[in-house]
């Protein structure tokens, strides 16, 4: 087995987890609150997402084409819905 | 800028192209990205699916009547946890340290698992209050949706296993960890799913 002795830089990831376990205990909060859910709820899954695309799955430091890749899909999925909702 | 491995043939060459710099292409990573892309579309066409038809109305149990937030959200947290200790054990590979990834590696394993055994526990009691796939059209499009999502939890975590099976025979290094990165880079869609299935199925009801 080939050895190094370099050590890679990692981001926190035990601090995004514990993020990510925050943002679940406020989404599921929020279902007991007596106002308009669906906003707050949209906005802590995005933000969940979007620390699980940029940190654990490395979009942030990774090539931009992997970005593109896994982002042309998302237009067709929101136009889906989009039609769905309308009809 | 490319660096494309198909070309290389013997285990040396194979093992430093592999060692590949943040910012640069891999064209393994290229085909998990494309695959994760066209999961994207599935899934957005299950979710799509879900949203148009679950409140239909038909006899036989709705969503607000059979769903309840305990065992989805303990399952919500199981699948984050489970995605750090995925990305631990690429962090522990890339810093050589064989031993430790296969330890986050096997965590990762098992949350999987107990988030299909709690899964399970979730459709047995909705089987025992007479939600089933057949009862109307919410059971189709909900056993469908989250069904196929266990089922790619079940394909990770059999991934996974067979990942520590040759990291015991020293199939993987800090030069050699990109299958590692693929196998993180499922898990994690994985979880982003999961991400957008809690949101649309249990909190958005």
């Amino acid at each position: 087995m080939e050895s190094t002795t370099q050590k890679h830089s990692h981001p926190n990831y035990m601090m995004i987890g514990l993020m990510l376990v925050i943002l679940t205990a406020c989404e599921v909060g929020v279902v007991f609150l007596p106002i308009v859910q669906w906003p707050f709820l949209l906005l802590f899954g995005a933000a969940k997402a979007l620390l699980i695309m940029a940190f654990f799955m490395h979009l942030k430091f990774d090539a931009r084409i992997y970005v593109i890749l896994f982002a042309l899909p998302f237009p067709l999925a929101v136009l889906m819905m989009l039609i769905q909702f309308m009809s | 800028m490319a660096t494309g491995t198909s070309s290389v043939t013997d285990t040396t060459s194979h093992a430093a192209a592999a060692v590949e710099h943040e910012g640069m292409i891999d064209t393994r990573k290229m085909g998990v990205w494309t695959f994760l892309g066209s999961e994207v579309i599935f899934f957005g066409a299950l979710i799509v699916t879900y949203l148009t038809l679950h409140n239909r109305p038909t006899s036989g149990p709705t969503a607000h009547e059979s769903l309840s937030l305990l065992i989805p959200t303990i399952n919500t947290m199981i699948l984050l946890i489970s995605s750090v200790a995925m990305v631990m054990g690429l962090a522990a590979l890339r810093d050589d340290n064989v031993k430790g990834m296969i330890r986050w590696i096997l965590v990762t394993a098992g949350l999987g698992t107990l988030f299909l055994i709690l899964k399970g526990v979730e459709y047995y009691e909705h089987s025992q209050e007479g939600l089933t796939p057949a009862v109307n059209v919410f059971g189709s499009v909900y056993y469908t949706l989250t069904g196929f999502h266990a089922l790619h939890v079940l394909i990770g975590v059999l991934w996974m296993l067979a990942a520590v099976g040759l990291a015991s025979r020293g199939r993987f290094s800090a030069r050699n960890y990109i299958p590692i990165e693929i196998m993180g880079l499922y898990w994690h869609f994985v979880d982003l799913v999961w991400v957008a299935v809690f949101m649309v199925v249990y909190l958005i009801r």
